[in-house]
């Protein structure tokens, strides 16, 4: 009978909360689909030359993460479903049910709803994976071709993570029921929704939001102690003061709340807090637009923290704004009275603030997800299409090796190495060479040698028949230099007014064995790559072969183009030789 | 007779020191096996509160509740549950039937929470569906029943388990008149064939004339009691107007 009643139950839930398990079905597809790739069993055709394995790491760890936003909605539709079947608990219990029996009931049928959204998920999930496999083999350049993409892994996987959210979700509302009272169960359809003010989500949140600020103060007292310099001009030391002060404030203004939280309202401090986070988002802000500005050495990470402590400033003022919705709109409204009984406003005005009354903590959860999609959406493209240009331009060799001389103190502890090793290599695996290229870069004036200042480190130049040798690799057509002429090959990062600069400064430069100028064919355009440059310049000079037989060469690359491409894991293999 | 159920001095506030009400105020009083008892009393007079408590559904403040000798009121939590279906049987004003379960369904509901053995429920349901006249929508959901079938199909659930004691809050108060009548006879039935023992909540006086005794409450307290006796239906309803006339006549002397 119980079984009856549990099946018919969910029978009729679902489709009264059809749009709950339609979402759920929606999102269960989704997850599998993804997670579907990150399989071992996964192994579309792209290719030897590709591997997904960072790919998979990665994504596995995104994927639940963002799925864990669905617990969210699992919890809020449950507590409706609570809500609205009230009366049929405190029935059930009038009868005699014990109260764990009837919260039990209510555990399965949910639990019921949302396995045949699993189940129904993961098949619409594997349809769902080739349109992904389709996406993914046309990034790798390859066709589309049927992959079956029911894995075991993934299955359980799946099943797992929904069955376990399902399964708390479930544990609280079977908590929840034992707990209400059968009066209260018995006339719940005639109360109204609970008052915001009983909620205790925006203290805490408020709470978190002030212990982060601590950190974001202690990194910035830090940047500034490790950074700062007096001769910095007056933007940067507002944006290394600003970052200080404007979380100390904030943390502050929490801090005294607290202690006088009697006489000052919880709303008027989180309307305070909101406005100060603005601030913070302001120099947060302020941190990559400064130091690209004035090529600010701020150490590993500070772009990455900043940008963190933007998006945590962000999130807690939409908490904060939706939190204050209401009375806001309330004010408004009464400071308006010729609007509010105009028509049928009076009902609208009383339907929303009562729902951002209510419902604060959905709407909230909603616009941060949406403002992330929004960023997500935008970045994507950008983030995207510089990833693959960068790819392009770094990865122009099939092998290719560099040296700096950064760290190397004596001109007689330069390396010489000629990487035999690759040769080996290549030949024990019998992959044919296309082209193969050892050359030297070298410093047109030895006393340049220690000159390590960022910024002011020596352009480097290339023999001419090296040079000719990389762009006949390329595909690019060779050039030719006069006796004592020399010519420019630049990074595509170069912008026009600074090579123009840099041209019109240097018709003549001197070298070890004399001077050189400026050939006709100033400069060359075509990428060859990112490491033949020295650290921090964007241009190498090329030289005629006899100019740089005497010089000093301070790097020594390798780059070899193979007839057919090399496997990922011979690849990886290479390079872990290199690491020994 | 041997007494069913007995109350002693029972309270019931709601709210806190700076805003008390008082919902029942000290009522003391007992009903024998067999007999028919009806509560009237304006709205706000306490009566369903009263029931509420005598069902275990919600807790007094203070006194006793003690039905069949055994005292309600000190039943823990996890024993209610049993007590209350082993006990008592309940009829509410809006029938509160389980869509999801047909009508046979929902009255089976009970003796399945009861676990009676399986074997006999189909042969109990379908007894006592004869014996309220519901057999012919024994398979049919409840929003294909009229009302009056519906709370006939209410009462069948409330008394299969052969309880010691039948509550019913306002029973006829969601029936038109000729359903009213119909359930209102069955109720009678149910009391002097079978014996059931029923505490009615109702502020209708037609419903009230069914009983056997009436308690009016006024203010939390019991006001005044009447008995029907050997009076024929229509007599004890006219003493029931005439009661409720002086109660609610009172300090405006419109009597």
């Amino acid at each position: 009978m119980y079984a009856k009643l549990v099946l018919r139950n969910a029978k009729r839930s679902a489709k009264d909360y059809l749009i709950y398990v339609v979402t759920m079905t929606i999102c269960v597809m989704l997850f599998y689909a993804f997670l579907s790739i990150t399989s071992r069993y996964y192994n579309p055709d792209v290719g030897t030359a590709y591997e997904f394995t960072l790919v998979g790491d990665g994504l596995k760890m995104a994927i639940c993460a963002v799925t864990l936003l669905l617990l969210f909605l699992i919890r809020y539709v449950n507590n409706y479903m609570l809500r609205r079947k009230q009366k049929e608990f405190a029935i059930q219990s009038v009868m005699g049910m014990e109260q764990k029996i009837v919260a039990w009931i209510f555990f399965t049928e949910t639990f019921v709803m949302g396995a045949v959204a699993i189940i129904i998920g993961i098949v619409f999930g594997i349809f769902c994976s080739q349109f992904i496999t389709g996406m993914l083999l046309s990034a790798y350049g390859q066709d589309y071709k049927f992959s079956w993409t029911f894995f075991p892994d993934t299955v359980i996987l799946t099943i797992c993570f929904f069955s376990l959210s399902l399964l708390g979700v479930g544990l609280l509302n079977v908590r929840t029921i034992r707990k209400i009272k059968i009066i209260d169960m018995l006339y719940a359809d005639k109360q109204n929704d609970p008052h915001i003010n009983r909620s205790r989500y925006m203290p805490v949140i408020a709470m978190l939001y002030t212990v982060f600020l601590i950190f974001v103060a202690a990194t910035g007292i830090s940047k500034m102690y490790f950074y700062a310099d007096p001769r910095f001009p007056i933007p940067v030391h507002i944006m290394f003061l600003g970052n200080i002060i404007a979380p100390a404030a904030s943390f502050l203004l929490s801090v005294v709340w607290y202690i006088v939280r009697r006489k000052w309202s919880f709303n008027r401090y989180i309307l305070a807090a909101s406005i100060l986070s603005l601030v913070n988002v302001g120099f947060a802000a302020s941190v990559p637009a400064i130091q690209s500005t004035y090529m600010l050495a701020s150490g590993a990470g500070t772009l990455n923290s900043y940008m963190m402590f933007l998006l945590v400033d962000i999130a807690f003022w939409i908490c904060c704004i939706i939190y204050l919705a209401s009375n806001l709109f309330f004010e408004w409204k009464e400071k308006f009275p010729s609007r509010k009984y105009r028509g049928t406003n009076l009902f609208f005005f009383g339907q929303i603030i009562s729902k951002l009354n209510t419902t604060s903590k959905t709407m909230t959860l909603i616009c941060l997800t949406l403002v992330l999609s929004v960023f997500l959406f935008v970045a994507a493209p950008a983030l995207t299409g510089w990833a693959s240009g960068y790819l392009d331009i770094r990865s122009m060799y099939d092998i290719q090796i560099n040296t700096r001389y950064n760290n190397v103190h004596d001109i007689y502890d330069l390396p010489e190495d000629n990487y035999e090793l690759v040769t080996s290599y290549l030949e024990e695996k019998n992959i044919a060479v296309a082209y193969d290229c050892t050359f030297n870069l070298y410093l047109p004036n030895q006393e340049d040698f220690h000159k390590r200042v960022k910024l002011d480190f020596p352009i480097v130049a290339i023999s001419l028949s090296d040079y000719n040798t990389l762009r006949e690799m390329l595909g690019y057509e060779r050039i030719s230099l006069n006796e004592g002429e020399f010519t420019t090959q630049w990074k595509t990062i170069a912008t026009e007014d600074e090579r123009n600069e840099f041209l019109s400064n240097h018709t003549v430069i001197a070298t070890d064995i004399g001077t050189l100028n400026l050939a006709e064919n100033a400069y060359n355009l075509e990428a060859i790559g990112q490491t033949v440059y020295n650290s921090y310049t964007d241009v190498i000079y090329v030289f005629p072969d006899n100019v740089c037989d005497s010089l000093l060469s301070v790097m020594r690359n390798r780059y070899v183009k193979t007839e057919v491409a090399i496997s990922y894991h011979e690849a990886v293999f290479l390079e872990n030789i290199f690491a020994q | 007779m041997k007494e069913v159920l007995r109350l002693e001095h029972i309270q019931k506030y709601y709210g806190n020191q700076g805003n008390l009400t008082k919902a029942i105020d000290d009522i003391s009083f007992s009903v024998s096996n067999g007999e028919f008892v009806g509560i009237m009393g304006a709205s706000g007079s306490g009566k369903t509160t009263l029931l509420n408590c005598i069902a275990t559904i919600d807790t007094v403040s203070a006194g006793h509740i003690y039905l069949d000798g055994v005292d309600a009121t000190e039943i823990r939590e996890k024993e209610s549950a049993r007590f209350r279906r082993e006990n008592l049987g309940f009829v509410f004003q809006d029938f509160n039937l389980l869509d999801t379960l047909t009508i046979s369904e929902n009255i089976a509901l009970a003796l399945t929470i009861n676990k009676v053995p399986a074997g006999q429920i189909d042969s109990k349901v379908h007894e006592m569906a004869e014996s309220l006249n519901i057999t012919d929508i024994l398979d049919k959901f409840p929003y294909q029943v009229s009302g009056g079938q519906k709370q006939r199909c209410a009462c069948a659930r409330a008394i299969i388990n052969k309880p010691k004691l039948i509550l019913a809050d306002e029973p006829t108060g969601a029936l038109d008149s000729h359903s009213s009548q119909m359930l209102l006879g069955t109720m009678q039935s149910i009391n002097e064939q079978l014996g059931a023992t029923i505490l009615m909540v109702t502020h209708d006086v037609f419903s009230a004339s069914y009983a056997n005794r009436i308690l009016f409450l006024r203010d939390g307290v019991i006001f005044t009691e009447i008995l029907k006796g050997q009076d024929s239906r229509k007599v004890f309803f006219d003493k029931i107007l005439d009661v409720l006339t002086m109660i609610g006549g009172g300090r405006t002397d419109v009597c």
